[in-house]
């Protein structure tokens, strides 16, 4: 029930990407640059992007005349609030005029982790006017690990676009003597490795399995936190050595000086975080072949699909729909003034993605996700 | 420090601040008075108008809006008896009585003084203890949040309205309640019935909204005669009395701000308990409990004035930590990190003056608010001379729209009706809710908590110093406790 | 509703007070029994609980036959409070007994009943806005006796009002009802 109480929240997939450091001081500077040109200019300057958006659609290839005078909902598997539902929030904003419809709205239906929403939108009507922000890195994991309460399929949703896909994250304690992968190998020699976790299932307990296992650890994997900013506090306190989470989260606990980033849970360097260490770099074979797939999953972000079987003609629409929104300057700008960076992948090689994940992931990566399900 | 306090006020006192401060207010108002349907929604909808905005007008925006919708909640929770959000239900406990008394001007005048007075101590409590904020919150780990949840527990055994066992009973009833949903510790599925909806438990606010408003309601339709059902004090004096009374039972006020700020700090676990704590508290310590739970002035003044402190000391832990304490917080921070704000040291030291802002901004949401809402009492205490079937539908539509926007699902809406039955239950049968609903808030918590502890620290966490703090705080409350039990009984010769 | 039964002279506060606690026992029983399948860890926390529980509500009904087997009644006094503080003639009942609970005649209960029931069945075939709009015709018109145009206003205002707080401020779903879904 960690989702439950009102003042628990799971953060670590919901929380929005803001890389700090880097934009922080361009941040400064368009925002004096903004300041200067007048504050009430501002407020109606954002309305104004605003109503231009809801300007006539731009010309399409497919005909979506289908759309028009329509309502698009897009339903949001969390509550109101999170990351999640801001960047959400954010493509609705743009995307429903570039579709031609009316407008396009959200809905927040939370519930088992995203679970719930997931498995309604894979038997609602596929006319094409209800869409869902996936939290695809869950869904899979989820529907590999065979875990209760799944009743869809991941490759079969009528993908039409990945929003962003940043990568998870190690972070270890701000005091804690931690510098290189040996040093956790030379605690796990005296005693337990404690590693934080939202919950059993939850991708940051995957990656804490994933790491006992590549790096042979005597690993004791600490759930019961309501989410990670909470792990992060005890990562703080010193109560742990390490802690899988999004990027983002862990940009927000460095800044806060509750941890220290010190590698990228992936395979191989990512160009948009250049400081950082990939953990496959330590790694070879078997070892390496996992945190590769679980680094291609993960990749999967926070992406748009509909119910399975939406027309060809529509599906078309709402994917080009899609991408002229994540190239639309207004759009851009919006997301960088507010901290959300976004990195799009098409619907068509996104739905690839997706295919090529579920059926030949490897069997051990499935075989771990297993026993991270059903503990 | 005087120049970022210095510097933070001028920020905020500017027009165009105060605009948007305004429309906050108004926003944050209409949104509040729907059980159900409090900051977070609110909030979630402001954030895209807060592009383009300087990170202290987004404050002035979205902080009014937090603040607001805790009063607004308030006043429902005073009329009808329908609490607007999970933290207001102690306030029902006793403005409603008020109001039915025909003191609804004045209850409503008393909660909002004490709501502005319990500002201002939660934003001194922040302004004191910020040089050693980062320590405080460092030194409380999971043994001090499972202590607190226990110390929260305690309280049972003063409000249980005179039984102590059937308090006792329904309280672990509510903890059975709140167990429901998957297990965090193993994700076993825990009394979900094969339902999906059931993973995450069953919805607080849907209990709250239910087990309080339901009878009220139910109340109505039966009784047909309007809420207030005596001389109805309905003109302007009874609101100066109302803020008078704030004044008057100063102590009263000081101490529910100073426990819901103190509590509200501990993130996660502050929130749900503080209101408990502090009414409880108050109880335990007057003079008169027994007027508690029917129209004590006392206690409304203890409910109202840790609400606003509470929500006061949960900036603290986000300020310096980005730790959200609740739901509104979280979405507090969303805006942060979406204006470019980093919770941390940095917070405290060159951005003191942004800090500063967000205490401004609160105790100047409520003054206005209070500004506001004076005109408006006389014709919202009228409310309560209508007749009561006239007001039922607008009842009925009222808690269901509240149940269900909590996660747009019909779900809760049921959840919300099976509570109200058993609210006319207890309250036609005499077994006390308030227990229950403490079970309900504080199970899940307690058991993540204790678990947590264990795992991080075998049992050594039991010799630290401020969970025996706890212990001899929950020692003294329950031997209190005991001991008027057993006067009382000696007074009556009777069994309890 | 508060007359002794000729036969047994027990009052339905004594019965309600016999069936709640039995059922709430066999509530606590039943969670207990539940738990004992789950692994450990998941199940400490509920069995501890629930076991308690029961052996409050064991302990209870004790005391309850005790008490019966003296005096009869196990609903006893009001709580507490009412001895010691003389209720004032204007401050409304809520409790107990003296409740608007007890105190309604059947009729009237079954008709308030009704009307509930018929909110919410309403409510979960035909949706929101069609609910408020024949309830509120229905219930203001018989039970409130109010004119057939006072109910029809009261109706259009209230789904007004939420029409435009809900799907055009808010842009929040309304719940729907089956005919709709």
């Amino acid at each position: 029930m960690s989702a439950q109480t009102p003042f628990a929240i799971k953060t670590n997939v919901e929380m929005g990407t803001y890389t700090m450091v880097n934009m922080k001081n361009s941040i400064v500077k368009s925002k004096a640059n903004l300041h200067r040109t007048g504050r009430y200019a501002k407020l109606f300057g954002g309305m104004a992007v605003l109503a231009v958006t809801a300007a006539p659609a731009m010309a399409q290839t497919a005909d979506c005349s289908f759309f028009e005078g329509k309502t698009v909902e897009l339903i949001v598997p969390f509550n109101a609030g999170g990351g999640f539902d801001s960047y959400s929030r954010m493509v609705a904003n743009h995307m429903g005029s570039k579709l031609g419809a009316q407008n396009m709205i959200v809905r927040n239906q939370p519930g088992a982790g995203g679970l719930l929403a997931t498995n309604q939108t894979w038997v609602a009507s596929a006319e094409g006017l209800l869409v869902q922000m996936m939290s695809t890195s869950g869904m899979l994991t989820a529907e590999l690990g065979g875990a209760d309460g799944v009743s869809f399929e991941s490759g079969g949703f009528s993908w039409i676009g990945r929003v962003s896909g940043e990568p998870d994250v190690i972070a270890v304690g701000p005091n804690n003597k931690i510098t290189s992968v040996d040093d956790i190998r030379a605690i796990s020699a005296e005693r337990k490795v404690r590693i934080g976790s939202s919950g059993i299932g939850d991708i940051d307990y995957i990656e804490a399995e994933l790491l006992t296992t590549v790096f042979d650890l005597d690993s004791n994997i600490v759930v019961g936190f309501s989410g990670a900013p909470e792990v992060y506090a005890s990562l703080a306190r010193g109560e742990l050595d390490l802690f899988v989470s999004s990027h983002s989260a862990g940009q927000q606990a460095q800044s806060a000086e509750s941890a220290r980033i010190m590698w990228l849970f992936d395979s191989e360097a990512d160009p948009d975080f250049p400081d950082l260490e990939p953990i496959g770099a330590y790694l070879e074979g078997d070892d390496l072949a996992l945190v590769t797939a679980h680094g291609d999953l993960v990749a999967g972000g926070r992406a748009l699909a509909g119910p399975p079987g939406i027309p060809a003609e529509r599906l078309a629409c709402l994917r080009e729909a899609f991408d002229q929104t994540m190239e639309d300057p207004a759009f851009l700008a919006e997301s960088e003034a507010t901290n959300r960076p976004v990195s799009p992948i098409g619907g068509a090689e996104l739905a690839d993605m997706i295919s090529g994940l579920t059926e030949n992931a490897p069997q051990a990566y499935v075989d771990l996700l297993r026993k991270s399900y059903q503990n | 420090m005087i120049e970022a306090a210095l510097s933070g006020l001028l920020q905020v006192v500017s027009p165009y601040a105060l605009s948007l401060m305004l429309i906050g207010i108004v926003i944050g108002f209409v949104v509040g008075i729907l059980p159900g349907l409090g900051g977070p929604v609110a909030l979630a909808l402001m954030l895209p108008f807060t592009f383009g905005m300087t990170p202290i007008e987004t404050f002035c925006f979205l902080l009014s809006t937090m603040v607001v919708t805790t009063t607004a909640g308030g006043i429902t929770s005073i009329l009808f008896g329908i609490p607007g959000e999970a933290t207001a239900a102690a306030i029902v406990l006793d403005g409603h009585p008020m109001a039915k008394q025909g003191e609804a001007g004045r209850a409503i005048g008393a909660m909002l003084m004490a709501s502005l007075l319990g500002a201002v101590i939660g934003a001194i409590a922040i302004v004191l203890s910020i040089p050693i904020i980062r320590p405080i919150v460092l030194a409380f780990g999971p043994p001090e949040f499972f202590m607190l949840t226990l110390v929260g527990l305690t309280f049972i055994s003063v409000l249980s309205d005179g039984s102590m066992t059937k308090g006792l009973i329904m309280a672990t009833a509510g903890i059975l309640v709140a167990l429901v949903g998957i297990d965090p510790q193993t994700a076993v599925p825990r009394y979900t019935f094969g339902l999906l909806e059931l993973w995450d438990g069953i919805s607080i606010v849907a209990i709250v909204i239910g087990l309080f408003g339901g009878p009220q309601i139910l109340e109505l339709m039966l009784s047909k005669s309007s809420i207030a059902t005596g001389t109805a004090s309905n003109d302007v004096r009874g609101i100066w009395q109302g803020f008078k009374d704030s004044f008057i039972h100063w102590n009263v006020v000081l101490r529910a701000g100073l426990i819901g700020a103190g509590v509200g700090i501990v993130p996660g676990v502050g929130g749900s308990v503080a209101q408990f704590i502090a009414y409880g508290h108050a109880k335990q310590t007057s003079r008169e409990p027994e007027k508690f739970g029917k129209g004590s002035m006392e206690g409304l003044l203890a409910a109202s004035g840790n609400n606003n402190a509470k929500d006061g000391g949960a900036l603290i832990p986000m300020i310096s930590f980005g730790l959200p304490g609740s739901v509104s917080t979280a979405i507090v921070l969303t805006a942060f990190l979406i204006v470019g704000i980093t919770p941390g040291p940095a917070m405290l030291t060159e951005h003191l003056d942004v800090t500063f802002a967000m205490i401004w901004v609160t105790i100047i949401a409520n003054v206005i608010v209070l500004l506001i809402t004076i005109p408006l009492i006389k014709p919202l205490s009228r409310v309560t001379l209508v007749s009561g079937p006239l007001l039922a539908p607008f009842l009925l539509v009222l808690v269901v729209l509240g149940a269900y926007a909590t996660h747009n699902s019909m779900h809760d809406v049921w959840v919300m009706l099976a509570a109200a039955a058993i609210g006319v239950l207890c309250q036609r049968f005499n077994w006390p809710k308030v227990p229950l609903l403490l079970g309900v808030v504080l199970g899940e918590i307690c058991e993540r908590y204790f678990f947590l502890s264990h795992s991080l620290f075998g049992w050594d966490w039991l010799s630290r110093p401020i969970v025996i703090g706890f212990a001899v705080i929950m020692a003294f409350i329950f031997f209190r406790a005991g001991r008027q039990a057993w006067l009382k009984t000696r007074q009556q010769g009777s069994p309890a | 509703m508060t007359d002794k039964t000729q036969k047994t002279g027990l009052t339905v506060d004594d019965y309600a007070e016999w069936i709640i606690t039995i059922f709430v026992l066999a509530v606590m029983v039943s969670a207990f029994v539940t738990a004992l399948d789950w692994p450990q860890y998941a199940a400490i926390f509920p069995l501890m609980i629930s076991g308690f529980g029961s052996a409050l509500l064991c302990l209870k009904l004790v005391q309850m036959v005790l008490v019966s087997a003296r005096a009869g009644h196990v609903a006893g006094a009001e709580p507490a409070n009412s001895a010691d503080r003389p209720v004032a003639d204007d401050e409304p009942a809520e409790k107990g007994m003296d409740s608007v609970f007890a105190t309604s005649p059947r009729v009237v209960w079954l008709e308030t009943l009704l009307s509930v029931t018929i909110f919410f069945a309403l409510l979960t075939v035909a949706g929101i806005e069609a609910t408020i709009f024949v309830f509120c015709l229905v219930y203001l018109t018989l039970v409130a006796r109010k004119s057939i145009l006072f109910s029809l206003i009261y109706a259009v205002l209230l789904v007004g009002v939420v029409y435009l707080m809900f799907v055009v401020l808010l842009t929040l779903p309304l719940p729907k009802g089956l005919l709709f879904s």
